[in-house]
């Protein structure tokens, strides 16, 4: 912190204590601002938090590969399918799903194997696709479950299911929830921080994905951009520098506390504008990489001196988690490979693998990895078969609910645990298929929460995460 | 009166239990969820939620032998109720209300919402003069006060003129007071009931309560899912504010919106009102399966009714029987039967724009210009008929010169001589076989004659899935040829799409060729011989066209049938210019019965008045198609739609038998010999017998005011919900509502001058304590100003606002690059601020994109417009703080209202102005001592760094030249935008 901000912080403490009335819960900083999430709830409106079992992990980085990857040049190769190009693929398999009427007209369904090899990896021998080179690399340290389940075979229902336990839009997201129920962990940045990239086809996201549902909208996630102003409206406005912004507030405060009756809500709102103005300081503080070392530079990849990359939010999300920001949310557009898998799925790869396992190694080197889960993933998985023409060289895949897999690490999930098995076409899960409930259920519960406790009553129900549903997966934890 | 007044306070006090008070709410929070409504859910066989039952385990007038107090206590824990797996336990105090209820006889009463509405007996008081002055001039106030009494509270004294004259400004419009209207007001040139009234007659008043019926009707621009496409709903809107800047009754106002579009002699308007049920989010997604998603908008429609119109959330109950409310899954379902029958699709694929059912609504002007041209049209019909009559003598000589013409052509790959009739079904289309291949690389030319009645296919060689490989012609809605090239839709085709519109029942001599570019330029299409100006919209084709699926006239997937006649189907596999087209027309033209098609193509003397037929036509459907809006409305199919159950809610899991449309049968049903359709449900809403509709108007005008309603959960009527602390309260407005013709006005203009809402909103600490959120109203209302009244405010405060009512919505100030960032653009591009005025309007009419809601709304509180929303909540954030002191719009706002403040003489003037715009105000001395300070040191510091000054005054689209910008105009800048950020600034209080 230079001399300056100190200064100005001197300033801000002294006008606080310039102002009357004030309340004193939000005194004890960190722990004041989760019980500020939890200070006006009324019974009508109330909820109940989890009583806190024992955290293993205090943060979540969730790497969300928006678009879903496809298993079969990822994390679920079947090297047995190169035999059966361009067959047709049994009725045996499929058994009359319902497919998207993108390819239920197609009047043939052959077998598209991986373009690409698969290798086991590390010592635990997770087989995994040749094109992911460095997450191959952290095999040991991954636990990947490849028995995923979900219900909707579009993305925009796939997507807001994945985040927030239901396909239609209204319901709060995960990290809203853990903001509801475990505050912030930190006075000077949001508790729940959302960053967008891309590669070069997109799928669209929505605000939803990050929305805080029927929770105070407090509780939403804020985006973080990769422009000059991360936070909307961050940057002081032309003409102001820090000093005058700091002389400003000092006044607005002391007109504020000369108000002769008193009035919490009053103090509540000039306690968010030093929050507001420590943001201020603390979001470019957390943005400026200049202090990285070439090094660590070096590990994300090339990408990361681009902003907006994967790659940079992936060393952004490894400084978020150094300032106990307790949900940081990536999404990654790019992965919807309905043609030209081969050559698009690599330049996604191209964009995400190295910074993903960057971020997990970097996390384990700061001893930051145990108290921290970071999950990859995406909504759902692909179809064995082709969409449209398959040739050896091209070809493309639909949506496919039935099965897709994903990967945890930190946190107290089991590292070189691979869970739940699909079958030979990977069309369905044969082994321990595990839903998003049950992955929102389990990470809940490393992060101290009781799914089944941890709810907001809304007209007259109270919710849950999880909704009626999800069961803890200890065959994942350590 | 004083006998019954007492009696009322004895009953109030700690008298008697009261069941649906104090019982109801207990057994409902420990007990419904295994003994409730929900027959799935239930244990032993015992609902606790009825009498009978309730008789099993609950001795009347013996607690001692009631099996029901056992349970609570019980030691062993296999019989503890609730099982202590739940983690749930009635407190000492609960069971204690229990035992009394008990004791007292276990009275049983149903929910208090669904029983009839009662006007209360209103207590006659004597009133001692002073503190209470005021308080006897409406039952509204003596129904308050008494309750308080019962409590022991004592209501606070009245506000101060300008602090009420302000709240009332900003509950009934959004916005404060001016300047102007403030003086006029301390000045005692108007009274209270006139300002009221004035308010009351406004538009402003009627945005006001637009922006809150909005947030029920989950209005937006766009269609919500994935891509997020436009749609046009803002005449809906429009309906809205003319509906309450006309006082409609309120009655009046659920019907249309309702079954608008089933009253009779309704009329166009009455059929928009019927949007309401429309602005449900519409899927666009490729792949997407209709049903299930045609299921999502019906219960959405009946959802978003139940709550709007009853207050109660049904939701629950699509799935099982309702846990905690008498809503069974049946009930659900046939209440969702009303919104089933809606003519529509759940999937309109990649569709832009509104989708149907639709209405259109041209203003007046437009009504006129259609008017003249019909006219027109009519006109030139006339006289092409005219020549029609007279053609027999001009087509013989046209025979006798070409009979011995005949086309010299390469022999054509299909050659379909004669007339094919297509009806408009899929059955009747024509089917031609796999013959004639069409390839990317090989020219074609496709030539007929047709006569269409209708839009759809003419002919199509195309697979039936979403990838559409292959190749068409289409009539589009408005009749406009488009030609398809597909390898796969839509990132490797080609569409070119015609200018001008073919006319129903009319022949044309259509001819569409192509070179075998691979280009949008190498095609042409030709009607009546005459070239068409053709738009590319898509143009990058790189692959097969082949298919399995034969060649058809009449049909293709999504297009729709084609109703109509075709003549000379023929294909060549060469790209025919002009003179070969016409060759071929001709060979029909010559025949002895050829006289129409000579007319179409070859009668000169005809051709002057068909080009401008055409052209007033095409004028026509431009100004249809370009300028007249449309509205998404509801119009039932002609085939009614079986309702069933939907097991789990599952849109492929219907059950059992279909079910007749009906209210849930809680309410008993709808009466014998009611319509079994939405405007059977109408009258049924609004009948005065309904336990709901005028209780849940009332409450919501009652919010509107207090911030909070009568009874807490706006949204929520039902057993979970919070009952009201003053029913007899909120039973006499409900009852006074429906005897004066559901007239609104008359409600809030007697809460608006009530004595409860004219009270001090200023509070103790103990006070706060006992009634935080202001239940008992023992003090006025204090609330933040809702998203849009921030903005409007500094908008309005600094003479920025620009106060026009309705139109399409517009797009004021937002970050650069927000809708890029998570649609790439897919669905609209990027955001285009407005200019002029419209950057200026009320936010209301901020264009509202629901996957990326505008900041200011989103920041402030505003829903994002998914759901049926009846409540916002008020958060505090350092994101609010953060937009208000460097948001564009409130820096302009700044530097505006400082401007405003410089128009006075003198310092402590010139503060004094800024603080009355804001606050209807003047400082006190202790302010303005802080303010003086403080634009003392502005202004030294913009002295001294006039830069700073120049860079600070030049924001937004109203800036001046950078030598206009003084450091002094800086330094109030900085006051104006110190006055905004205050907390009284965005409260009323």
């Amino acid at each position: 912190m230079s001399s300056d901000e100190q200064d100005l912080r001197r300033s801000a403490a002294l006008g606080a204590a310039l102002r009357t009335n004030r309340r004193t819960f939000l005194g004890g900083g960190a722990a004041g601002l989760g019980a500020l999430a939890l200070g006006s709830l009324s019974p009508a409106l109330g909820g109940a938090k989890a009583p806190a079992a024992k955290a293993k992990a205090k943060r979540v980085i969730s790497l969300f590969q928006s678009g879903a990857p496809s298993q079969f040049e990822t994390l679920d190769p079947k090297p047995g399918l190169v035999d059966q190009f361009g067959q047709e693929l049994p009725e045996s398999v499929r058994k009359g799903q319902r497919l998207t009427t993108m390819t239920s007209g197609q009047s043939s369904f052959p077998i598209a194997p991986s373009k690409f090899g698969a290798t086991r990896r590390g010592e635990s021998g997770a087989l995994m696709g040749d094109l992911l080179t460095h997450t191959g690399a952290i095999a040991d340290k991954l636990c990947i479950v490849r028995s995923m389940v979900t219900e909707a075979i579009n993305h925009d229902p796939a997507m807001t299911f994945a985040q927030t336990g239901s396909q239609l839009a209204g319901r709060p997201s995960m990290g809203a929830w853990l903001s509801y129920g475990l505050g912030s962990m930190n006075e000077d940045l949001p508790t729940f921080v959302v960053m967008v990239s891309s590669s070069a086809t997109k799928q669209p996201l929505y605000a939803r994905l990050w929305g805080s549902g029927f929770l105070p909208t407090r509780h939403q996630g804020v985006k973080l951009r990769s422009g000059e102003d991360p936070v909307l409206y961050l940057a002081n406005a032309p003409g102001i520098d820090r000093a005058r912004r700091r002389a400003m507030l000092d006044d607005l405060e002391r007109l504020n506390g000369l108000r002769e009756d008193e009035d919490p809500e009053r103090d509540t709102r000039v306690e968010q504008y030093e929050l507001a103005f420590r943001m201020q300081a603390a979001v470019p503080d957390l943005t400026d990489i200049s202090d990285e070392p070439e090094a660590v530079l070096e590990r994300y990849g090339p990408d990361v001196r681009r902003p907006g990359s994967f790659a940079r939010n992936c060393l952004l999300a490894r400084r978020m988690a150094e300032r106990d920001v307790r949900f940081v949310q990536l999404f990654h557009m790019g992965w919807d490979h309905h043609g030209n898998l081969p050559k698009d799925l690599t330049k996604c790869v191209k964009d995400t693998d190295q910074p993903s396992a960057a971020l997990v190694q970097d996390l384990e080197e700061r001893g930051l990895l145990d108290d921290t889960i970071v999950v990859w993933g995406g909504e759902f998985g692909r179809t064995v078969y082709s969409q449209g023409e398959l040739t050896k060289e091209n070809y493309g895949r639909d949506h496919h609910p039935r099965c897709f897999p994903i990967w945890l690490a930190g946190g107290g999930f089991a590292p070189g645990v691979t869970h739940g098995e699909t079958c030979d076409h990977a069309y369905n899960v044969v082994r321990d298929p595990v839903s998003t409930h049950d992955l929102h259920a389990t990470l809940l519960h490393q992060l101290g929460l009781d799914h089944e406790r941890l709810t907001y009553r809304f007209q007259g129900r109270d919710f849950r995460l999880t909704d009626v549903h999800g069961e803890l997966v200890r065959g994942i934890l350590a | 009166m004083y006998l019954a007044l007492f009696a009322l306070v004895a009953l109030g006090g700690d008298g008697p239990v009261d069941f649906g008070r104090d019982v109801l709410p207990i057994l409902s929070e420990y007990c419904f969820d295994c003994h409730g409504p929900d027959a799935a859910a239930r244990k032993g066989d015992l609902r606790l939620d009825v009498h009978d039952d309730v008789l099993f385990v609950v001795e009347p007038g013996a607690p001692e032998e009631s099996e029901l107090l056992a349970r609570l206590v019980h030691e062993n824990p296999k019989r503890l109720m609730p099982p202590p797996s739940t983690g749930k336990a009635p407190t000492p105090a609960e069971r204690e209300v229990l035992r009394r209820w008990i004791e007292e006889g276990a009275a049983w009463a149903g929910h208090w919402s669904f029983e009839a509405v009662e006007a209360p007996l209103i207590p006659a008081m004597s009133l001692p003069s002073g503190e209470l002055t005021g308080w006897d001039q409406d039952p509204l106030d003596l129904l308050v006060l008494h309750r308080l009494g019962v409590q022991g509270m004592s209501p606070s004294p009245p506000a101060g003129p300008a602090t009420w004259l302000r709240r009332v400004h900003l509950d009934l419009t959004g916005l404060p007071p001016t300047l102007e209207q403030l003086d006029a007001f301390l000045s005692g040139e108007v009274t209270d009931a006139e300002v009221v009234d004035g308010l009351l007659a406004s538009d402003a008043r009627a945005e006001h309560r637009t922006r809150e019926w909005l947030d029920l009707a989950r209005y937006a621009d766009t269609n919500g899912y994935q891509n997020d496409f436009r749609r046009d709903q803002w005449p809906w809107r429009d309906w809205v504010l003319g509906a309450f800047a006309a006082n409609m009754p309120y009655d009046r106002f659920v019907m249309e919106q309702v079954a608008g579009d089933l009253l009779e002699g309704g009329g166009r308007d009455a059929v928009l009102a019927t949007g309401f049920q429309r602005n449900h989010r519409t899927v666009t997604e490729a792949g997407s399966i209709d049903e299930e998603w045609r299921v999502e908008n019906v219960a959405d429609r009946a959802e978003t009714s139940a709550t709007a119109f009853l207050g109660l959330t049904v939701a629950c109950a699509r799935c099982h029987d309702h846990r905690y409310d008498p809503i069974s899954q049946v009930d659900y379902y046939r209440f969702f039967g009303f919104f089933d029958q809606v003519d529509e699709k759940g999937v309109y694929s990649e569709m832009r724009g509104n989708v149907p059912p639709l209405l259109r609504v041209p203003s007046p002007e437009q009504e006129a210009r259609l008017a003249a041209l019909n006219a027109q049209i009519a006109e030139e019909e006339a006289a092409l008929a005219a020549l029609a009559a007279t053609s027999a003598e001009r087509h013989a000589a046209f025979r006798t010169a070409n009979e011995m013409v005949v086309a010299d052509l390469p022999a054509p790959l299909l050659n379909r001589r004669g007339a094919v009739r297509l009806d408009g079904t899929r059955a009747g289309s024509a089917d031609l076989g796999g013959r004639v291949d069409f390839e990317q690389d090989r020219p074609f030319t496709v030539t007929l004659w047709l006569r269409p009645e209708s839009h759809g296919a003419v002919y199509s060689r195309m697979e039936d899935s979403d990838r559409y490989r292959g190749v068409d012609l289409v009539l589009l809605e408005d009749m406009r040829p488009a030609v398809h090239l597909i390898h796969e839709w839509t990132g490797n085709a080609i569409k070119v799409v015609g200018d001008d519109p073919l006319q129903r029942g009319a022949w044309h001599h259509v001819a569409v060729a192509y070179d075998g570019s691979g280009k949008a330029a190498g095609i042409t299409v030709r009607v009546n011989g005459a070239p068409v100006r053709l738009k590319a919209e898509v143009d990058r084709l790189d692959g097969t066209l082949a298919t399995d699926e034969p060649l058809r006239l009449g049909t293709r997937r999504y297009a729709g049938e084609l109703k109509g006649e075709v003549l000379d189907f023929r294909v060549d596999g060469h790209a025919l210019g002009e003179g070969a087209v016409l060759a071929l027309a001709r060979g029909r033209a010559v025949l002895e019965d050829g006289g129409p098609f000579y007319l179409a193509v070859f009668d000169e003397e005809a051709t002057g008045v068909r080009r401008r037929l055409a052209k007033t036509r095409s004028e026509r459907e431009r100004l249809e198609r370009d300028e007249v809006p449309t509205a998404m409305v509801l119009r039932d199919r002609d085939e009614p739609r079986e309702t069933r159950l939907l097991r789990r809610g599952q849109y492929d899991h219907p059950d059992g038998e279909a079910l007749t449309p009906d209210v849930p049968g809680v309410f008993g049903g709808l009466p014998e010999g009611a319509r079994r359709d939405r405007l059977g449900l109408a009258r049924w809403l609004v009948a005065p017998t309904n336990p709901l509709t005028a209780r849940v108007a009332v409450n919501r005008t009652w919010a509107s005011f207090f911030g909070r309603g009568l009874v807490a959960t706006v949204e929520d009527f039902g057993i979970r919900g919070a009952r009201p602390e003053h029913p007899a309260l909120l039973d006499h407005l409900a009852a006074e509502l429906v005897a004066s013709g559901w007239d609104l006005r008359a409600l809030e203009r007697r809460i608006a001058l009530s004595a409860t809402y004219r009270q001090t909103s200023e509070a103790s600490a103990a006070a706060r304590e006992r009634d935080p959120d202001n239940g008992w109203l023992a003090r006025g209302p204090r609330h933040r100003l809702d998203a849009e009244g921030v903005r409007d405010q500094a908008l309005l405060a600094s003479g920025l606002l620009v106060q026009k009512v309705g139109g399409p919505s517009v797009k004021p100030y937002q970050p650069a690059g927000l809708w890029k960032e998570l649609a790439g653009g897919a669905g609209q591009g990027a955001y285009v601020e407005s200019t002029g005025d419209d950057l200026f309007r009320r936010s209301l009419y901020t264009y509202r994109k629901r996957t990326v809601p505008h900041p200011q709304l989103t920041t402030f509180d505003a829903p994002g417009f998914e759901l049926c929303t009846a409540r916002r909540p008020s958060t505090n954030t350092p994101l609010q703080a953060l937009a208000l002191l460097n948001g564009p719009t409130y820096q302009e706002a700044s530097r505006h209202l400082a401007k405003r403040m410089l128009e006075a003489e003198g310092e402590e003037a010139r503060l004094t102005l800024g603080m009355r715009a804001v606050l209807s105000r003047g400082p006190t001395d202790g302010e303005l001592k802080v303010l003086k300070s403080a634009l003392a040191r502005h202004r030294s510091e913009f002295e001294a760094d006039s830069m700073a000054a120049v860079e600070l005054l030049g924001v937004g689209a109203t800036a001046t030249s950078p030598r206009a910008r003084t450091p002094e105009w800086a330094a109030y800048t900085m006051i104006a935008s110190t006055l905004l950020n205050l907390d009284e600034a965005i409260t009323q209080r």
